[in-house]
């Protein structure tokens, strides 16, 4: 919405029209889900939103920070493992919320502290280092958290205890952590956060702490994975040192280049594609993961600012009229800041493929410069 | 840029639209065929749990539904594969007529993943109201599984898993063990015998996991008990790739036997290190159930020859159930001897067969399935086979032995029989069950 963009006032008020229609289409069919989905696939819609709410959490370091953290999983495990423990305890569900919040934030902290000073490749490598550390501490401290076996019998509390109940609670903490990610990033502290993203140095300059940012950031972001993990443990009511393994980190991660790096609903898209092909799909076609992977190289090779970026920069150059540069997704447009040319996610992958897969974002400078 | 060439894309991405909304449509046929049976539409508390009880009620002329869940994708792929060829062959070779009754099984994939596996084992509950759930083979899958059935009101069948506590501290009518043990059944008499052999000192190494500590934590309890001294409890990490530290750990501590506990990948690297330093000249060396198993055994050559190992599995069994079973199998499989999986998945299938026969196919109780299940005794590829009252198998354990045979492929051939195994061994149950299951910290 700065320079760069040249937009006629209608043709922005119509895509305007467009995502406001589109976003009440999709509040009332997710509110009206559980009245004529069955129970598993209300289930399904469950575990979608808990893992958007995780995505969504990367996302935030990852789109406004320029940090890519690779080891979240571990921050979801704790807070999961947190309520895990106390429910085996005896714990109330008060005291099982109190710990698993407890848990998750310490471990945010913890990771937040170590990682800010930190950029790029080596913000990477620790995060993924921590991560492991997180899912070695599963394995290993058997007493607390049941070792490989993991914890059983954790029930959701009674007033949730129902799938469609356990549906509506999941619903309604995502739409408050959407709306609260859309306020955090164009709050100063989000605006702070991407003059960091776009030089570090210009914001020392200025005066801005970068290492102080990133840690808030990093707590802010692990609050969003916090609230996953409760979620995650409620849902399954089971938690095993798989959902500390990397695997799962990695997961969230292509969960958001899939939807696109840095805009709001990026996280959701791709959480929804990952998990309901994972579940759905993978119940016609026995070699799923091979549908998961065309699609990934699908993304890459043709929409890399994802199917979000990708979906609305076809509409508009099949609709309406083209901006004349840096144009950037619909729902960028109305929510995710526009930033300068040097808007990178930084750290994402070692060098030799992060031109492959950064957001295309990163490619345009240099082909400016030509 | 022409107006017909936007045009062709618009209409290229509602085809592709078009193809996805098709590709969905099956489950929508599913969702009018669960309406016409009368679910409630609306959400309401008592859905779950009822439906399935419900569907388990249908009348004799329907179709008896199993689901069977494996991972046939990601790490452990490869023992979930040898299990849902095990479990197809039995019906190829069986028919799927049961007591007058058509069974449809349902395969899906876990992919080692608890919560991909509840994800499934939901689908399978709600969508294809399975009458019982079949698998998986990760402990920590399988307990996660259980107690959702459990939960659910649904026969968990555990033809693989190993848990201590499925079958112990954990036990519940509705999960059955059939056609596996648990992780220290085996060890128990592993580790009596080798007393009688005259060994007085032993190492033990196992993966540090729980399969690993209940492995080594039988063996190091009757061991112990028998008067031996364990010297040393060694723990690799899952996926090791190079043993020769543990190999100096093992010649330094120098004991009159190794009790050995690996699986997959690991075993293999095992097994050629074990040689590789000599220690297989100088060391006795004596394997749990998966060290020397078939699957394993495939990609290994002369080094394993000879070794020891106890398992409720030996495919040199002379019985005809055994060999019988083998010849079909691999017959049916380019010559490929069954793996413990395989035959473990078999087993299952067999019991539940003959189950399901001792109650003439009536499954409106799910209680009178698993009543049957505990009371019939039956002769598998395993060997004899009955249920304590654990829902656990009371069984054969081999001491066996790796041989050559003609055509150069390995195969385990018993060379003493132990019967009659439970899984408390010779302890009394509750006393057993009064201590924890075995860990790193408790090896008995």
């Amino acid at each position: 919405m700065t320079t760069g963009r040249v937009a006629s006032p209608r043709s922005l008020r119509t895509a305007r029209t467009i995502q406001i229609g589109l976003a009440a289409l999709a509040l009332v069919a997710a509110f009206s889900a559980p009245m004529f989905l069955r129970p598993y696939l209300v289930g399904l819609l469950s575990v979608t939103l808990i893992s958007a709410l995780y995505a969504m959490s990367i996302n935030l370091l990852a789109g406004w920070a320029g940090l890519l953290s690779v080891g979240h999983a571990g921050i979801m495990a704790s807070a999961g493992y947190g309520v895990a423990y106390i429910a085996r305890e005896g714990g109330g569900h008060g005291l099982q919320l109190a710990v698993g919040f407890a848990a998750g934030m310490l471990v945010s902290l913890i990771f937040g502290l170590m990682a800010m000073r930190t950029t790029e490749v080596y913000f990477l490598m620790i995060t993924l280092a921590l991560g492991m550390v997180v899912w070695g501490l599963t394995y290993r401290m058997a007493g607390i958290t049941g070792g490989e076996n993991g914890l059983r019998g954790i029930l959701r509390p009674p007033p949730i205890a129902a799938y469609w109940n356990y549906y509506y609670l999941c619903l309604a903490i995502f739409l408050v952590c959407f709306a609260l990610i859309w306020l955090i990033t164009r709050s100063p502290l989000g605006l702070t956060l991407q003059g960091l993203r776009d030089s570090e140095s210009r914001a020392t300059a200025l005066g801005y702490n970068p290492a102080l940012f990133k840690c808030y950031a990093f707590v802010i972001s692990g609050f969003f994975a916090t609230v996953a993990g409760i979620l995650y443990v409620w849902y399954h009511q089971f938690i095993s040192p798989a959902v500390a393994e990397f695997l799962q980190s990695g997961i969230g991660v292509l969960m958001v280049i899939l939807g696109g790096v840095g805009t709001l609903t990026g996280p959701l898209v791709g959480a929804a594609v990952v998990t309901w092909i994972e579940n759905v799909v993978s119940g016609f076609i026995g070699r799923w993961p091979t549908v998961m992977g065309l699609i990934f190289i699908f993304v890459v090779l043709f929409a890399r600012d994802g199917l979000v970026g990708g979906a609305s920069r076809l509409w508009r150059w099949s609709f309406g009229r083209r901006p004349a540069a840096g144009g950037r997704a619909d729902d960028a447009s109305a929510a995710a800041p526009d930033t300068g040319p040097d808007h990178s996610v930084t750290g994402m992958e070692p060098a030799a493929s992060r031109q492959r897969s950064a957001s295309s974002r990163r490619a345009k400078p240099s082909r400016e410069k030509q | 840029m022409s107006a017909t060439y936007k045009l062709t894309v618009r209409l290229a991405v509602l085809l592709v639209l078009m193809l996805i909304a098709a590709a969905c449509s099956p489950s929508q046929d599913l969702q009018e065929e669960a309406q016409d049976e009368g679910q409630p539409v609306a959400p309401s508390e008592e859905s779950g749990s009822e439906d399935a009880s419900e569907s388990g009620g249908a009348g004799s002329d329907e179709t008896i539904r199993i689901g069977f869940i494996a991972p046939l994708t990601g790490t452990v792929a490869a023992p979930g594969t040898d299990m849902r060829k095990g479990w197809e062959f039995y019906w190829e070779q069986n028919g799927t007529e049961v007591a007058g009754r058509q069974v449809e099984y349902f395969i899906d994939d876990d992919t080692g993943d608890p919560s991909v596996a509840l994800n499934r084992v939901q689908r399978m509950v709600e969508e294809e109201d399975v009458d019982m759930v079949v698998g998986p083979v990760l402990a920590n899958v399988a307990l996660a599984v259980a107690e959702y059935l459990v939960r659910e009101g649904v026969p968990s069948i555990q033809a693989v898993a190993a848990a201590d506590d499925l079958t112990q501290r954990d036990f519940d009518p509705l999960v059955l063990r059939l056609g596996a043990t648990t992780s220290s059944q085996n060890s128990h008499p592993a580790g009596e015998w080798a007393y009688e052999q005259g060994h007085r000192t032993a190492v033990t190494i196992c993966p540090d996991y729980a399969f690993g500590h209940e492995s080594c934590g039988g063996f190091a309890r009757t061991f112990k008990d028998a008067g031996g001294e364990v010297t040393a409890a060694l723990w690799n990490p899952l996926g090791t790739q190079d043993f020769s530290s543990y190999m100096a750990d093992i010649q330094a501590e120098d004991p009159d036997i190794v009790y050995v506990g690996q699986t997959g990948g690991d075993a293999g690297r095992f097994v050629q290190a074990w040689s590789d330093f000599g220690l297989k000249d100088s060391v006795e060396f004596l394997g749990n159930s998966t060290i020397t198993e078939q699957a394993v055994l495939r990609g290994m050559g002369p080094e394993a020859e000879g070794l020891k190992s106890f398992s409720y599995y030996a495919e040199g069994r002379e019985e005809p159930p055994t060999q019988e079973f083998i010849e079909a199998y691999a017959e049916a499989n380019d010559g490929e001897i069954p793996s413990l999986y395989s035959a473990g998945a078999y087993t299952a299938a067999q019991w539940i067969t003959e189950a399901i026969e001792e109650i003439d196919g009536d499954l409106s109780d799910i209680n009178d399935f698993v009543e049957a299940a505990q009371s019939i005794s039956l002769e598998t590829p395993l060997g004899p086979m009955r249920l304590d009252e654990y829902n656990n198998p009371i069984y054969n354990a081999y001491l066996r032995e790796v041989v050559a045979r003609d055509d150069g492929t390995l195969w385990n051939v018993p060379l003493e029989t132990y019967e009659e195994v439970s899984q408390f061994w010779t302890y009394d149950p509750e006393e057993y069950l009064e201590n924890p299951v075995y860990s790193r910290d408790y090896q008995g």
